[in-house]
């Protein structure tokens, strides 16, 4: 309510001001009726337009209102300015009978016009309403006049007589100061000593305003000096939004779309139009207008946009934007054009009473025209029938005049005339086709039922030809305006209407068929009489034989005689020129190459020559002889290459000429350089020593030097060795003397025989045998004799039988002895020991202790551990008896002579194999179903070496190898009874008491112990020594930890497995065990 | 009765059949160049002759051709010598005239040989020979 009143008392009363009421009261735009929307929308628009591009008089208007009072006068002449500009784009008639309107309107147009001036800001556009809706309602205000308030405030005005208290006293300031400006003055920023200053200056209307831009020269020759763009014409503010603050009605947001005047709208779907203006927005309603008259569509449409949550601005600007873009070239929709309006005022109505009268218009020229058209045809037919002629026309005709601008006939292009040939012919026009996009073989396909002689694509238009014109008459009248063909631009069936061309000329010529005429008068030559026949034939003949003639002498006179004097033999003249020719040339070549070998001979001396300098630097160097010759060659081969720039390769010479023979010479001169080089070479190989480390090379050089001429000296050399050897193997006495005493290749010369023992013993006294052994054949007798001095008689003084028997004596004991020790080692392995042997009678000596090193010598089992005895029965073996040291010998006999198999195949052929075995077993159990103790088996078991156990020279029994082992090889598994800690050390204690001292547990972890004391294999007998040959690892197989035995080195056949029981040592010594393994590191004890 | 232009045909077909044709060609070719007399060379001969002679000077002309593709070579002769009705041969004549006082127009004579009414005649005859040794078996005819 407040808003209200403060808007009936202005604070600025120059609204008030009867002058200024009247003039706003003349512009129409203030007084409009708001009846009709329509009508005020396009004036709000307008008016905002205006004020936008007429900006500085708005600003000036603004600018003055302070002195509104003052200079009333100018500002009259700007509101005229205004008036007459919103007068020329409202079009509308005043309405001044609502008076009530008046002062709304008025209200609005002032905020329209001058925002600032409004105090009340705020809800000024729910307000207007309310102020209408109160004015209706109350009796009109009465200004209270006669109170203080006011009587103080209106001191200057009477509000009620509406003039000022002082009107009489005022006058105009024109006529009374003289000093002021009468046209006003017009501030100005001006630079004045480098500063900006404000001056205030004369204004002079009539002079007429100008752009400045160009006063000072800042467009040249259509060329701006500065960067800013120039604006020729004003440009738009951004569009002020609407929202609950502005004033006037909202922004249009209805477009109308019209087809423009030079299109015809037939078969639009209105669903089309709207999808298309979909895209600029939502559209809230869509309105199709038909003709009142017809009721046929006038395409005329109406569409209201809608933005999202009802913004009206939204909407507004899809509005906008749909007329802008169809603004210039106007909108194709499915081909037709139409024109798009924002709607305001009575803009659609206009447009649709347009169309209608349109309409009106057309049907009357239409109906006007039909009756024209039918009483042409009936005059035609009249006509027609009077002449009679034979073509008839229906009613196609008609059908153009309906469809298409009447009267109008077709013609057949210049171009088509001698295709067509006067033919009746159906057209479709070009633009018709190129709109649709349609092809040539759209028509024939649809056409295809007739019978259409051709079809032409011609820039005019398609051109289907009839032969007959009943034919093109029953098509037209079938097809016309009947047949569809898809578009493919419209995605619709179109009906296509044809022009039916009729031949102007009832005689058709026929252009375009010259030879079938021609053939059709020749094909029924027919001979009349038998003669005649003959006579054509014959002539046939002739021409035949001419042909048949002159191919002949062609092919086979002229081709062959031709080919035959093209041969060398006829021309013998030619031939001789040309060799002699080639002779000489070839001459040339040769003279040439044999000066380039000059030249090169000279070169290659000169290398020689160099390398001859060289040769001892070769001979330190000790290279390869013949790298050196390759490479003297390829040398050479070089400079050849260098030299005969422009002459062909040598190889290729000796291939193409036979006759030039200069070149072997110097071939030959060549090599004997060469080889002469050698010579050198090899008289530095022989000084040298390395002669076996180049014995190949040497050999090639050899078999090089052989083609070589054999005066060099050293092939000299070489003869003479050959003569050396052949002397030798011609001298028989060497293969004579008997192998022993043949010279041998070492260092010190040895003697014929064997050295005896007493030769090795030298403290031994020789026994007669010895002496008799000695003496080995004749030289020996002799050196003997002149030793003794057997010719002197006095040497037998002392013979006889004691001698003989003394002699023979010594010799049966030494035999015996011999026979003794024999046994011994036999049993034992050692020689008796000489401690052992006794001085006196056993019972003599008494007690004494025996050293178990001593012990040895007669104990089996105390044997050396590392030369297992034989204890061990194999039943299969021969010899079982037999002593070990033919065993041994026979087998390092057997051993080369046939090798064992399984030492052949390797290990891991061994673990395939056996893999292999164990699946099969598996695949045996899994058959048989049953978890069988017999078949569970393990790698571990497979891979056992042949063992067997025995009395051990350590500890009670011992484990034995049959075979031979390879080092780290796997020899067995130690099996027993899995138990956990606490059972083993319960276990140990039980073993203790019941007496049994050996212990079989063996530890794998913490946890488990693996006892073998009364289930287990017999890797449980394998005992501990300090030089162990297996060792005992802890694998895991399946999961679980295992204790396998391998082999630390390779193992002989019946030697005794041993590995380190690694015990944790004791601190007590009283059970601290010894140990017994006798090895030489031996620590004394087990722990 | 009545024959046509297929008939024809095939009468010729049947005259060629009977080794008439190839007759004709051979005579022609095999007759005697000078029909006035003391020329007993027969016409193919005397062709021969000037086609060696031709090719001799152009070979001496161009000796090349002689070490050239022998084949290639005689294959472009042929056709130099064939080509605008064996003009070059009877230019080959005319400049070699010292031997020859008569022209060697090979076109003409063959005109003159194909024009001889006598030729004309014996086909005839023969035709109608052939003619009624076809009329007497028709069967053959179908």
């Amino acid at each position: 309510m407040s808003g209200y009143y403060r808007r009936t008392h202005p604070s600025s009363g120059s609204y008030r001001h009867p002058q200024e009421q009247s003039q706003y009261s003349r512009s129409g735009q203030y007084q409009q009726s708001t009846d009709h929307p329509y009508q005020q929308y396009p004036n709000q628009y307008n008016q905002r337009r205006h004020h936008n591009h007429n900006e500085s008089p708005r600003r000036r208007y603004s600018d003055d209102r302070p002195h509104s009072l003052n200079n009333g006068n100018s500002r009259h002449s700007y509101y005229g300015t205004n008036n007459s500009h919103s007068d020329a784009y409202s079009n509308n008639k005043p309405d001044v009978s609502n008076q009530k309107g008046l002062s709304q309107s008025r209200y609005s147009s002032t905020g329209a016009h001058t925002p600032s001036a409004s105090t009340s800001a705020s809800a000024q556009k729910p307000l207007l309403a309310q102020s209408a809706l109160l004015l209706q309602q109350r009796p009109p205000s009465v200004l209270k006049y006669n109170t203080v308030t006011s009587r103080s405030k209106f001191h200057y005005f009477d509000p009620i007589k509406g003039e000022f208290s002082n009107k009489d006293k005022m006058v105009s300031w024109k006529t009374t100061d003289k000093e002021f400006s009468e046209t006003g003055y017009y501030v100005v920023k001006e630079l004045q000593d480098g500063q900006f200053k404000f001056k205030v200056k004369h204004r002079h209307p009539e002079i007429k305003a100008s752009d400045p831009r160009r006063e000072n020269g800042t467009i040249l020759n259509g060329k701006m000096a500065s960067h800013r763009k120039c604006r020729k014409s004003l440009v738009l503010l951004p569009r002020i939004s609407y929202d609950r603050y502005s004033l006037g009605p909202p922004p249009p947001c209805e477009i109308v779309v019209y087809p423009a005047q030079d299109s015809t709208t037939t078969g639009i779907q209105d669903v089309s139009i709207k999808n298309y203006f979909k895209k600029y927005g939502e559209i809230s309603h869509f309105e199709a207008f038909n003709d009142p008259n017809s009721a046929l569509p006038l395409h005329v449409y109406l569409i209201k946009y809608t933005g999202s949550d009802g913004k009206i601005n939204d909407a507004a600007k899809s509005a906008f934007n749909a007329v802008r873009k169809h603004e210039s070239s106007g909108c194709f929709i499915m081909g037709f054009r139409f024109e798009v309006i924002l709607n305001k005022n009575s803009i659609l109505s206009n447009i649709i009473s347009k169309f209608v009268e349109m309409n009106a218009k057309n049907l009357q020229i239409l109906q006007e025209s039909l009756k024209k058209a039918k009483e042409k045809e009936a005059e035609k037919e009249k006509v027609k029938e009077a002449q009679s002629k034979d073509i008839n026309l229906p009613k196609e005709p008609k059908m153009d005049t309906l469809s298409h601008s009447p009267g109008h006939e077709k013609k057949i292009p210049y171009d088509l005339l001698g295709v067509v040939n006067n033919r009746p012919v159906l057209h479709v026009s070009k633009i018709f086709i190129a709109k649709h996009r349609f092809c040539i073989e759209d028509f024939k396909y649809k056409l295809r039922g007739y019978r259409c002689a051709r079809f032409i694509d011609h820039p005019t238009g398609i051109y289907i030809v009839f032969n007959d014109i009943a034919h093109a008459q029953t098509c037209s009248n079938a097809e016309s305006g009947k047949l569809t063909i898809a578009s493919r631009s419209r995605r619709i069936p179109i009906q296509i209407k044809f022009h039916l061309i009729l031949p102007r000329f009832q005689n058709r010529t026929r252009f375009n068929k010259p030879d079938s005429s021609s053939i059709s008068a020749h094909a029924p030559v027919k001979y009349k009489s038998k003669e005649e026949f003959i006579e054509a034939t014959a002539k046939q003949i002739l021409k035949d034989l001419e042909k048949a003639l002159h191919v002949d002498i062609k092919k086979r006179l002229v081709g062959p005689t031709v080919f035959d004097t093209l041969d060398h033999a006829n021309f013998p003249e030619l031939l001789a020129k040309r060799e002699l020719r080639e002779r000489e040339k070839k001459q040339e070549i040769a003279s040439k190459i044999a000066e380039n070998e000059l030249k090169r001979k000279e070169e290659t001396q000169k290398d020689f020559d160099l390398f001859g300098l060289y040769g001892s630097y070769a001979k330190s160097n000790k290279r390869s002889l013949k790298r050196r010759s390759s490479l003297t060659m390829g040398h050479t081969s070089l400079k050849r290459k260098k030299l005969s720039k422009g002459i062909k390769p040598m190889a290729h010479l000796l291939n193409e000429e036979t006759d030039s023979k200069e070149a072997t010479p110097f071939n030959d001169n060549g090599i004997s350089n060469l080889s002469k080089e050698h010579e050198e070479e090899d008289e530095n190989m022989t000084s040298s020593s390395s002669f076996s480390e180049e014995e190949e090379e040497e050999v090639a050089d050899k078999k090089f030097k052989s083609e070589s001429e054999p005066t060099t000296p050293e092939s000299d050399h070489l003869q003479g060795v050959k003569s050396l050897l052949s002397d030798q193997n011609g001298s028989d006495f060497i293969l004579d003397i008997p192998s022993m005493y043949k010279p041998t290749a070492t260092e010190i010369p040895e003697p014929v025989y064997p050295p005896e023992e007493y030769d090795l013993k030298y403290s031994q006294a020789l026994s007669p045998l010895d002496l008799q052994n000695a003496i080995k054949d004749e030289e020996d007798m002799l050196i003997l004799k002149q030793l003794l001095g057997a010719n002197t008689p006095n040497a037998i003084s002392e013979t006889g039988a004691v001698l003989e028997y003394k002699t023979w004596k010594s010799r049966r004991q030494l035999l015996e002895e011999k026979r003794a020790s024999n046994w011994q080692i036999e049993l034992n392995g050692t020689s008796f020991d000489n401690e052992l042997q006794p001085t006196n009678s056993f019972k003599a000596e008494g007690f004494r202790k025996i050293a178990d090193k001593l012990k040895v010598n007669y104990l089996p089992h105390r044997r050396k551990i590392h030369q297992p005895l034989n204890t061990v029965n194999i039943h299969n073996e021969k010899n079982e008896y037999t002593p070990e040291l033919s065993l041994r010998e026979e087998s390092s006999n057997k051993e080369p002579s046939d090798p064992v198999p399984q030492e052949v195949s390797s290990s891991r052929d061994n673990r395939a194999s056996n893999r292999r075995f164990q699946q099969n077993i598996e695949a045996q159990k899994a058959a048989i179903g049953t978890e069988s103790e017999l078949l569970s088996l393990n790698q571990l078991n497979k891979r056992k070496k042949p063992v067997m156990f025995a009395r051990s020279a350590i500890h009670n029994w011992g484990l034995y190898a049959l075979d031979s082992i390879a080092a780290k090889e796997m020899i067995i598994e130690y099996v027993g009874e899995r138990i956990r800690q606490p059972v083993a050390e319960m276990r140990e204690r039980r073993y203790l008491m019941n007496g049994i001292g050996s212990s079989y547990l063996f530890r794998v972890d913490e946890s488990t112990v693996i006892d073998a004391t009364k289930k287990g294999g017999i890797a449980r007998f394998i005992n501990h020594c300090c030089d162990p040959n297996c060792t005992a690892k802890i694998i895991k197989v399946g999961g679980r930890r295992r204790i396998v035995i391998y082999a630390l080195r390779d193992i002989g056949a019946n030697e005794e497995l041993t590995y380190d029981y690694k015990f944790e040592r004791e601190q007590d010594d009283e059970e601290r065990l010894p140990c017994l393994c006798g090895a030489s590191n031996c620590k004394g004890f087990l722990n | 009765m009545v024959y046509n232009e297929e008939d024809s045909k095939k009468l010729f077909d049947r005259y060629k059949k009977e080794g008439h044709f190839d007759k004709l060609k051979r005579d022609i070719l095999s007759s005697p160049w000078d029909d006035t007399g003391e020329g007993n060379e027969s016409f193919e001969q005397m062709l021969r002759e000037r086609v060696a002679i031709t090719v001799k000077k152009m070979v001496n002309e161009d000796e090349e051709l002689i070490f050239k593709n022998r084949g290639l070579t005689s294959a472009l002769i042929e056709s130099q010598l064939v080509k605008d009705s064996y003009s070059k041969l009877n230019d080959k004549n005319d400049k070699n005239n010292g031997d020859d006082a008569k022209k060697f127009e090979l076109d003409a004579y063959i005109r003159s040989k194909l024009q001889d009414p006598k030729l004309l005649e014996m086909i005839k005859s023969q035709l109608q020979e052939t003619v009624s040794s076809n009329e007497e078996e028709p069967n053959g005819q179908t």
